[in-house]
């Protein structure tokens, strides 16, 4: 799994499909967004889409 | 505070406020049981909204959802690596796990200057100069002590213990 440098969703695919951002293999640390028009959390890390993301990329 | 419908079944859509939980895991699994309880929590309709992973916090996951214990305790039931909610009566405020949602960089510790100890790599062991810092890629470039000839070398900023600031030196 890569994770987006821009956004740090995690993907399996070349590019991420959210931002079409460069993709790292250095990441640390994941958040599993289930609801994030619920989710506290997503919204303090301004996360708007649901999906697996990093918490830090290289 | 459990009501029922005229069919006598549960009703499960009581409103219940938001809270965050700390479930116990099995050291080395904390992503696995995070994606784990993602895909379960999807399918079972759980009023779960995230579930987080810090990096600094081994053998543990984090749960936010409705403050529900029981929905959660019955969602663990049977999930490989789970050891189980982390009893308390207190909750947990997102402030108190802000920290691990935005990780302070690695080399925000370290200036120019600093003696180091470098921890794995090659130079496993060496005493180095810091001389430069990449905070975005998260590097720094040392001297190291014992070379005959100074070659400064480039290496992740979390290969290095600092033993001495610039400042104190």
């Amino acid at each position: 799994m890569l994770a987006c440098k821009k956004c740090m969703f995690l993907t399996d695919q070349e590019k991420c499909p959210l931002c079409d951002g460069e993709l790292s293999k250095e990441w640390q640390g994941m958040i599993v967004v289930l609801d994030w028009e619920t989710s506290e959390v997503a919204a303090h890390m301004e996360i708007r889409a649901n999906g697996k993301y990093a918490l830090k990329v290289r | 505070m459990e009501e029922e419908n005229a069919d006598g079944e549960d009703l499960l859509e009581v409103d219940f406020p938001h809270t965050i939980f700390a479930i116990k895991t099995a050291l080395g699994h904390e992503k696995t049981v995070a994606e784990n309880l993602g895909q379960k929590g999807k399918r079972k309709g759980a009023h779960i909204f995230s579930i987080i992973s810090p990096m600094k916090l081994r053998g543990y996951v984090l749960i936010e959802g409705e403050k529900n214990e029981k929905a959660i305790e019955e969602l663990l039931k049977g999930m490989q690596y789970v050891r189980g909610i982390v009893g308390g009566e207190r909750d947990i405020s997102l402030k108190e796990i802000e920290h691990y949602l935005a990780p302070k960089p690695i080399v925000a510790d370290i200036t120019e200057g600093d003696i180091v100890e470098i921890i794995n790599g090659p130079f496993k062991g060496e005493k180095a100069r810091v001389k430069q810092i990449d905070t975005g890629k998260e590097e720094i470039t040392v001297e190291l002590f014992e070379a005959m000839v100074s070659i400064p070398v480039t290496i992740k900023g979390d290969s290095v213990r600092v033993l001495e600031k610039e400042e104190n030196l």
